[in-house]
Formats: C-alpha cells, sequence, structure tokens
C-alpha cells in the first residue's frame, strides 16, 4: 500500500482515500467541524488545512500523494486555526449555560482546543429569526454555517431540503486586510449566510439535521431545556423497526433518586457511518409497562394448546428460537404470511447477503418490487449518498407506483413505472439487458416486434439463433431498436428499455434490489429461479431486502408454514386470539396496545436480530423490565436459561449462527469505516437444480387505485401508536388528487371492495403522483386488499 | 373664518436669540457648575464594586449551599430527589445510592446554574432545609467544571462544627435593617404620640429616597 507521512508518522492509503481519511484511519488527528465522512467535502470550515510539501491545502479534498511529507501542526497552521475559531465565536451568544448543546458543543471544543483566549475582531450583530421544520427548531445566532446539515440532507438523505442561503446580514469586509485569506473566507461565509428550508414539499421525522448541528443551532424541539448533555447515559442499541437494523444510541437519563427508573430523552446516531430514519430517532416513547404480567401459567397453558402460533416481524432471535424449540415438542403450527413466502423464495434462491458498502460501490442499481423509502429508508439514504457523491451511478427504479422523492433524489435516476404484475417481465428485461443466459427469456425474445428476424440485436448474443444472417445483423438492430410487444404491455416502452440497456452495459458492477412484494407474487418461484440464473454473472449483486425487521433472523431460526387459519391461535408480537407482546405504554402513562400477556419492547430487552445485511446484532435495554418474558414462559417448556441473552450463544451454528455470546456483541463502527457490529450470519447459498420457466405475458394489467404501505417512518405497532412521529397511521395520496376529490386531509374516508371495507383519515404524501390510496396495512383488519395493488371504491365515511 | 397670525416686531430681537444669549453670558452655567462642585463634596451615594458590595437581604436567592448539621458535620440532604422534581428549569440532577445501612448516600449533586432561574423552589421543598438559597451571586469562572457541582455547593465543614454555620433565614424574614427602613408600619397610629420626637429626629438623619417614601405613605 501507498503511504504518505503525517508529522512524522507513516499512514497508509488506499485508492480514493483523501488525506484526512486516510489519517483518521489511522488514527492521525486532523481537526475538522464541516466534514462528514461519506459525504462530498463542503470546505466550510477549512480547520483541516494542512501543508503538503510546504503547499497549502485542505486534508478533506485533497488526494494524497505517494511517500510525501505532510505538516499539520506548523506555527501557521495553528494560528490560523485560532483565528477560524475567533471569527466562529464573534457575536456567538453567551448563552453556553442555557444551550442544550452545552457539553457536547463542538465549538466549545475546538475554542478550547485551538487555545481561544481572546477576541479581536468585532462587528454589529444582526437579529436573525428562527426557523422551524419537521422536529427541528433552528437557532441562527448560533448557527457557524458549516453546512453539515445540508450536506447530510443532500449527500446522505436525498432530499435537498436544506441550503445555504444568503442572507441580507451586516458583513463589513474590514477584516480583509487583518485577516489571512482562510480566516477570512470562514468569516465572510458565517457573517453572510443562514440555513434555509427550501423544499417544494415539507419535510417530516427524519432528524438527521439535528443529529449532525455541531452546535446547539438545530435541536430536537422536544429535547429543548428537559436534560443536559453530560446528564445523559449513552447506550448502543440496534433499531427494530425495519431490516436495516440500524445503530441507535439511546440518550437516557435517570427518573428517581435511585437511578434505577430511566427514561429515554433522545435517540442519536453515528452520523458518520448510519444515518437513521424518523422512526429509528423519535419513535422512542412507547415501552412496556415495567412490572409485566402475571398471569403465566395461563399464557403456558394457551401456548399448549394452540394449533397456530402467529409470529410477528419483529420478534427477536431468541424468542423465535424458543418458539422453534416449543413447536418441535408441542406441535403447533408457526405462521406469518409474509415470512412464509419469503422462506419459499430463499428456498429457491437465497444468495449471501451483501453489505450495503457493496451497494455503494456499485455504478448501476436496479430496484424492483419496493417502495424503497418508506420499506427500507437506509437503502434510500445509501442511493441517495452513492447517486451524490459517485458521479456516474444510476438507478433505475421499477415499481407501478412514481415515487417523487427519489425521482428527485438525482438526475440519473430511470423510473420504470411498470403495470401491476408486471415484476416478471420487469426483471426478464434487466436480465435481458445485462446479457443473462436464461430460459425464462425465450418468451420474452420471441415478443419482439420490429424486426421479422427472432435476431434481438446485441442483447441475445448467447441465444441460440446465431445462424442465418447473424453477422449482418447488428448494425440494422442498432438502428432500430427491437420492440418487445411483452414490455410495451408492461408498460416498459422501447426508449425505457434502450435507456436502461445502455446503462447496465456501460456499468462495470451492478446491484440487483428485489423489494418485499416479489416474495408475494404470484410468480415468486420463477422470479427466484431467473434470480438463481442471474446471480451466476459477477459484476451482479443481488440483495434481497427482507419484508421485515427481524425476517431473516426467524426464517432462519422457525420452520413456517401456510397460514392454515386453525383456532385457537396464539399471536407472539402480533395479533391472534391470545396476544403476547409489549403493552406499548406512552409517556403519560397510557396503554395503546391491549396484549394478554406482555412482553417487553425492543428498548427493554437483551437480544439481537439480523439485518439486511445478514449480520447478528445486538439489542440493549435503555429501560428497565422487571417483569416476565419469553425465557420464563420457555422455562415451563423445559428450557432453563433466565434470561434471553443466554440463548444468544446458543442459537443453532448449523443455521450459519457462530455462538458467540450475547455480551460479545459489539456493536460500533470503527474511524476507518469498517463496521465492528455483531457477526455476519454464515449463510450457504442454496443451488436450484430446475431451470426457470419461460416468461408469462400478463393478460390485463387492472388499473390500480390503492396500494398496501405504511407511510414513510411506519413500520409497526410502535411506530403507529407513537405520538413522537408526526406521521400517522392512515390513507395517504396525492396533493392533487386530494383536491380533486374535494376532501381535505384528516377527513375519513371508507374504501372497500365487495363489501369488505377499510376506513381511516386521509392525508398527503407529496412522494406520490397519481390518484391513489395508499392504506397502512395496519388499517386493513377487514382483508380489503388481496395483494398490495387493488382497485377500490372509495367514499366519506 | 379668519385666521390668527402671530405679529413678529422687527425691530425686536427674536425671544429664541435672547434665551442664547441669556444661557451663554448669563448666570445659569455657574448654577449648574455649582450644583456639580456641591455634589463633589457631598456624601457619595454609589459604591466601589466590587471592593464594596451592598447588603443584601436574607430573602436573597443566589447559588444555592448544600447544608451541613450542627456538631457532626454531616450532610444533611436524605436523596429524597423533591428538589430535582420540582425544578422548573430542569437543571438539578441527584444521584443517589442505597448503602448496606439502608440509608441513602449522594453520589452526585449538580445543578446547571446557567439554567437556573434561581426561584428558590427547590429550597423551599427542602424538607431537611438542606439545601438553601446562598448570597453569592458573582459567577464567572473559566472553568466550565466550576458551575454546579456539589463541591461547590456544601458548606465548610469546620463551620458547621463550631456553630459559626449561617443558617437560612427562610422566605418570610425580615431583612437585617427592616426596623430602620420600615418608614410607617399599620401599627403605628398607636405608637405615634409617644414617639414622635425621636422618629422625626430619626427621619432627618435617613436619605432622601426614605424621606419620599414616608410622604408617599402619608
Amino acid at each position: 500500500m501507498p503511504s504518505i507521512e503525517i508529522d512524522g508518522q507513516k499512514v497508509e492509503f488506499s485508492e480514493g482515500q483523501t488525506i484526512l481519511e486516510a489519517a483518521r484511519s489511522a488514527g492521525v488527528y486532523i481537526p475538522a467541524i464541516c466534514y462528514l465522512s461519506g459525504c462530498s467535502p463542503t470546505v466550510a470550515c477549512k480547520m483541516c488545512m494542512v501543508e503538503v510539501e510546504g503547499k497549502r491545502v485542505y486534508a478533506c479534498n485533497t488526494k494524497p500523494k505517494a511517500n510525501t511529507k505532510v505538516a499539520t501542526k506548523t506555527a501557521a497552521l495553528v494560528a490560523e486555526r485560532q483565528m477560524i475559531m475567533q471569527t466562529y465565536d464573534v457575536n456567538h451568544p453567551l448563552e453556553c449555560g442555557v444551550c442544550d448543546k452545552s457539553g457536547e458543543c463542538e465549538l466549545q471544543d475546538m475554542t478550547h482546543r485551538t487555545l481561544v483566549d481572546r477576541q479581536p475582531f468585532s462587528v454589529r450583530d444582526n437579529l436573525k429569526p428562527f426557523a422551524f421544520w419537521a422536529q427541528a427548531s433552528y437557532d441562527p445566532n448560533l448557527c457557524i454555517m458549516c453546512e453539515r446539515c445540508v450536506t447530510t440532507c443532500s449527500d446522505n438523505i436525498g432530499d435537498s431540503n436544506l441550503k445555504a442561503s444568503k442572507a441580507s446580514l451586516h458583513a463589513p469586509d474590514k477584516f480583509k486586510e487583518s485577516m489571512p485569506k482562510d480566516p477570512f473566507s470562514v468569516w465572510s461565509r458565517k457573517q453572510k449566510g443562514m440555513i434555509a428550508f427550501v423544499g417544494d414539499t415539507p419535510c417530516y421525522d427524519c432528524g438527521e439535521c439535528i443529529a449532525v448541528c455541531p452546535v446547539g443551532a438545530i435541536v430536537y424541539k422536544d429535547f429543548s431545556y428537559k436534560a443536559n448533555a453530560w446528564e445523559l447515559k449513552h447506550i448502543d442499541s440496534t433499531c427494530m423497526h425495519c431490516a436495516a437494523g440500524c445503530l441507535l444510541d439511546y440518550q437516557v437519563r435517570h427518573f428517581d433518586t435511585l437511578g434505577e427508573e430511566q427514561k429515554i430523552f433522545r435517540v442519536g446516531n453515528d452520523f458518520y457511518h448510519n444515518p437513521i430514519c424518523g422512526a429509528g430517532r423519535f419513535a422512542f416513547d412507547l415501552k412496556a409497562s415495567t412490572k409485566g404480567s402475571s398471569n403465566i401459567e395461563q399464557a403456558v397453558q394457551k401456548l399448549k394448546e394452540a394449533k397456530a402460533v402467529y409470529v410477528g416481524g419483529d420478534l427477536s432471535n431468541e424468542e423465535a428460537y424458543l418458539l422453534e424449540q416449543m413447536r418441535q415438542t408441542c406441535g403447533f403450527k408457526l405462521h406469518n404470511s409474509k415470512l412464509y413466502a419469503y422462506q419459499e423464495f430463499l428456498k429457491t434462491f437465497s444468495p449471501t447477503p451483501h453489505d450495503l458498502k457493496d451497494l455503494k460501490s456499485s455504478s448501476c442499481v436496479l430496484s424492483l418490487g419496493s417502495r424503497l423509502k418508506n420499506e427500507n429508508p437506509l437503502l434510500k439514504y445509501a442511493l441517495a449518498n452513492v447517486l451524490k457523491v459517485n458521479k456516474g451511478t444510476s438507478l433505475i427504479y421499477a415499481h407501478p407506483l412514481e415515487d417523487m422523492a427519489i425521482e428527485k433524489m438525482s438526475r440519473s435516476v430511470v423510473p420504470v413505472c411498470h403495470a401491476v404484475g408486471a415484476e416478471e417481465i420487469i426483471l426478464g428485461a434487466f436480465l435481458m439487458a445485462l446479457g443473462v443466459e436464461s430460459p425464462s427469456l425465450e418468451s420474452l425474445k420471441a415478443s419482439a416486434l420490429v424486426e421479422p428476424e427472432p435476431e434481438p440485436a446485441e442483447s441475445a448474443e448467447g441465444a441460440e439463433n446465431a445462424e442465418g444472417e447473424a453477422t449482418a445483423e447488428p448494425k440494422k438492430a442498432e438502428q432500430k431498436p427491437p420492440v418487445y410487444a411483452m414490455l410495451e404491455n408492461a408498460k416498459c416502452d422501447s426508449p425505457t428499455f434502450e435507456k436502461i440497456k445502455g446503462l447496465v452495459e456501460k456499468a462495470p458492477s451492478i446491484a440487483l434490489l428485489i423489494g418485499p412484494e416479489i416474495y408475494t407474487h404470484p410468480k415468486a418461484h420463477n422470479i427466484a429461479l431467473m434470480l438463481q440464473e442471474a446471480s451466476k454473472l459477477d459484476k451482479l449483486k443481488i440483495f434481497l431486502i427482507p419484508p421485515s425487521a427481524n425476517a431473516l433472523g426467524i426464517v432462519s431460526l422457525c420452520t413456517l408454514e401456510k397460514d392454515s387459519h386453525a383456532s385457537p391461535s396464539v399471536g407472539v408480537r402480533t395479533k391472534g386470539d391470545f396476544v403476547l407482546d409489549s403493552d406499548c405504554v406512552d409517556q403519560n402513562g397510557q396503554v395503546q396496545n391491549q396484549v394478554d400477556f406482555i412482553l417487553p419492547s425492543f428498548s427493554q430487552m437483551e437480544a439481537s436480530m439480523v439485518n439486511l445485511e445478514g449480520r447478528v446484532l445486538a439489542l440493549r435495554p435503555a429501560l428497565a423490565y422487571e417483569g416476565l418474558d419469553f425465557a420464563d414462559i420457555a422455562q415451563h417448556f423445559g428450557f432453563y436459561g433466565e434470561t434471553l441473552a443466554e440463548y444468544t450463544q446458543e442459537l443453532p451454528q448449523d443455521k450459519g449462527f457462530l455462538g458467540v455470546a450475547y455480551d460479545d456483541l459489539t456493536n460500533f463502527y470503527a474511524n476507518d469505516k469498517s463496521n465492528h457490529r455483531g457477526y455476519k450470519l454464515q449463510s450457504t447459498p442454496s443451488q436450484a437444480t430446475e431451470s426457470s420457466q419461460p416468461i408469462t405475458p400478463i393478460e390485463s394489467a387492472p388499473e390500480l387505485n390503492a396500494y398496501l404501505q405504511f407511510a414513510e417512518t411506519q413500520f409497526n405497532t410502535h411506530t403507529i401508536k407513537s405520538q413522537n412521529l408526526q406521521l400517522k397511521e392512515g390513507i395517504y395520496t396525492s396533493k392533487a388528487h386530494l383536491e380533486s376529490l374535494g376532501l381535505v386531509e384528516g377527513t375519513t374516508i371508507r374504501l372497500s371492495k365487495e363489501g369488505r371495507t377499510l376506513t381511516g383519515k386521509i392525508y398527503i404524501d407529496h412522494s406520490l403522483k397519481r390518484g391513489v390510496f395508499m392504506a397502512s396495512p395496519s388499517l386493513d383488519t377487514g382483508g380489503v386488499f388481496a395483494s398490495p395493488f387493488e382497485t377500490l371504491e372509495w367514499e366519506r365515511a | 373664518m379668519g385666521q390668527k397670525y402671530k405679529w413678529l416686531d422687527p425691530k425686536k430681537p427674536s425671544p429664541k436669540l435672547l434665551d442664547t444669549l441669556k444661557t451663554s453670558f448669563g448666570l445659569e452655567l455657574f448654577k449648574g457648575l455649582g450644583l456639580t462642585i456641591k455634589e463633589f463634596f457631598s456624601k457619595e451615594v454609589t459604591i466601589h464594586y466590587p471592593m464594596e458590595v451592598l447588603p443584601l437581604s436574607p430573602r436573597y436567592r443566589a447559588v444555592h449551599h448544600l447544608q451541613r448539621l450542627l456538631e457532626s458535620g454531616n450532610e444533611r440532604c436524605i436523596g429524597c430527589g423533591l428538589c430535582e422534581k420540582i425544578c422548573t428549569s430542569n437543571c438539578i440532577r441527584i444521584i443517589t445510592h442505597k448503602a448496606e445501612d439502608e440509608r441513602k448516600y449522594i453520589d452526585s449533586y449538580t445543578i446547571n446554574l446557567g439554567r437556573c432561574i434561581y426561584c428558590g423552589l427547590c429550597a423551599e421543598v427542602c424538607p431537611e432545609l438542606a439545601i438553601v438559597m446562598g448570597q453569592r451571586f458573582e459567577n464567572s469562572s473559566v472553568q466550565r467544571s466550576q458551575f454546579g457541582g456539589k463541591a461547590e455547593f456544601l458548606t465548610d465543614i469546620q463551620s458547621a462544627k463550631d456553630h459559626s454555620h449561617q443558617e437560612f433565614m427562610g422566605f418570610g424574614a425580615p431583612s437585617v435593617d427592616a426596623n430602620t427602613r420600615l418608614a410607617q408600619t399599620p401599627l403605628d397610629y398607636a405608637t405615634k404620640e409617644e414617639k414622635e420626637e425621636p422618629k422625626e429626629a430619626k427621619e432627618a438623619k435617613e436619605g432622601a429616597e426614605n424621606k419620599e417614601g414616608g410622604k408617599d405613605h402619608a
């Protein structure tokens, strides 16, 4: 590996790293405020300036040259850094005593570090009005214009809702002579601008701008003046709302004098490595009753009598393991329709789960069968990051519904708004563009319209039609690409297909995201076989998005069966005749979820989960739970573990678990961006023996007007009942559609089909374009939706 | 109807000019200077802060004290946590543990003085008179750690042992010079006759401010 010398210390670097990244990876400190790892450098604070062979450069945007000498602490650099901090301190309100950031403020730290002890500059101050968006409150007087919020909103979240805007403030250039160039540019940037919310549509529940703010300028409105930063205890855990399994940092403070009763004041994240969504950050207000339930005999009895046990998608590994053991002794059946479909899919095609960094290194990403933003925000963030930072990366987003939030992330997003049920055909188109040899493509290729010969140009190089005038064909085909009737029917027209093909062909590495809607697709088996055939391609990495939080863990531990609607049934963290779940007590002590036996919520238990990367991650308790949990129930079935955590190392090794004890599960990212969270599940890729069937054309594409999907940052009972989240359970539609129907937000409407109904309040989702009702699955208790896409009648309720 | 006009006689100089001349060359200047010279030699009404400070009322609420028991010098705080609960600006934090002798001991007691609004509710609620409002109103420091640690608030153990411990007089406490500062009380009418002579003499000694106050009441 090539190396450079930083202050006399040899530091190795790899291709593509900047000086700052190389230094951080090696543990060499170069100060920086505006830097966010993995994002495009802002160069706002200029604190990271260093001298490479005597020449001044910024470490955050300079690639090192091998064998050069870098100095970070020359007298001139130290003096200029101190001056930068002095300019940041000009007119900074002296309210550290009351400021929420005091104690963890980077401005305080850096001011101390650079030994600022006097203020040579002074300037008249301006009145700067507060601003508010989503859960954030912005005080421009405290802002130092490092623009970390702007950077993360654009490069990590993909919304670009924030911008550094010019403000008409009193900003004399009188220090131009007395200040060196760099401090002056920092000074004038700070003095002449403010952060402004510039989104066309309002933003909800994400709070990443709050997390990255180094000073107290952007704060979480509900945390203001509630606690002091130094009083908070940090507990790293894992989010159990979706399959991303993000690293959460519960910030708790005691609620009684003995420190036994804790309260979560806010949730932070490691924003350098893992942006989190609003559900992770704000849906912390619910927990299970600390005392739990006492009717354990009844719960045991119900489990023993049960014919069917329904499992929730957010069951922990240990609970799933114990349920499976109980199933083997008691003979009940385990059900969960979504997970069952996923398990069946994995039986045919189960790739080794890839890391998110493999997704970020792809130059073309194909997405099929998932409304990414709603189902797995972390994947959306990763895509936003790769689209913004690696120019030339493209995203082909195939879904029956447009998603404006995805489309506006970058110009290199190609939306493919295909017909309902056409996922198999679209996958066929992808495979054809990739040049995969598959029997499934025969019918697709045969549907070519333009050329009378069945030779569909270069896309079918490998197909067995090499005879005839094959040599003369390609030129002709280039002039006029073939039109495939099947694709036309699936609403993926010829120009779109050619565009996809062009992007896919020039991409050296490709990622294919397969969403949960594929597993329940009627042609799921054939799709799995097609993917199996495609997975032989070296440059293609296939990501299967699990349908719920711990789906991967549950399906590798449990044997699920098709729902037989047998009775009596028990629901473990889901619905059933007898329900074992968290009772979701809110911060006022109100029970939000009536259950028969209380289980701890996932901020109260020691357990583990498996995320979409196939990592076994630890859930750490932030809040106390003294009651009985699933381990106590298991004791009645002949298991002697006192706590769930005792089963972590007993998770079966033949299913890929490594037998690592709960306490040995690490949970952090290192400075060099390496992932030290848990361990990776050892999975054995399945080998399908059969080959795929030709794709069947869709008969008639029904016009959809309803879609079964949660709003963004809504995933389960926990998030629905959370009072902190701004987006609620309901029926969402586009603004234009709402107006055309003559409704206002908050009106209750009823959707119905064949006598079955669903009622809910209507809200606007700005990412929807068409006249579609997007209904939260939790509302659909009557079974209105047989598939995710339906055509329903609506009326005012 | 007709408008009224003011007749300016061009032969007479304007009154403004006369005014200017009068103030410039008259004795007014010396009147002003005279007042300055008089004040220069009169009794001082200001104090030389920070070398001098004004006496504070016993009700004054500044940085808290954590009091000790007399004789033994043990901490009075029993760790009930009421001060933390009542605090309106959420600036108190108390962490305790129960030791083997079943008594609570205080591990950490902090007040974020930056956020404290000195409302005194913590002192009012304290069942042991352990936390009281003190008189230290000067809070500048260059160290963040010097704001609000337990060691800062605890009173000197020696003062508890030798009974020089300053007790908090409480919220209803009259100020030390209340008698002298009160010009008139509701019972004045009863004592007025016998005290008439000395009272007037006293009032004369008082500053102008008190006199005015007395007049207002009358």
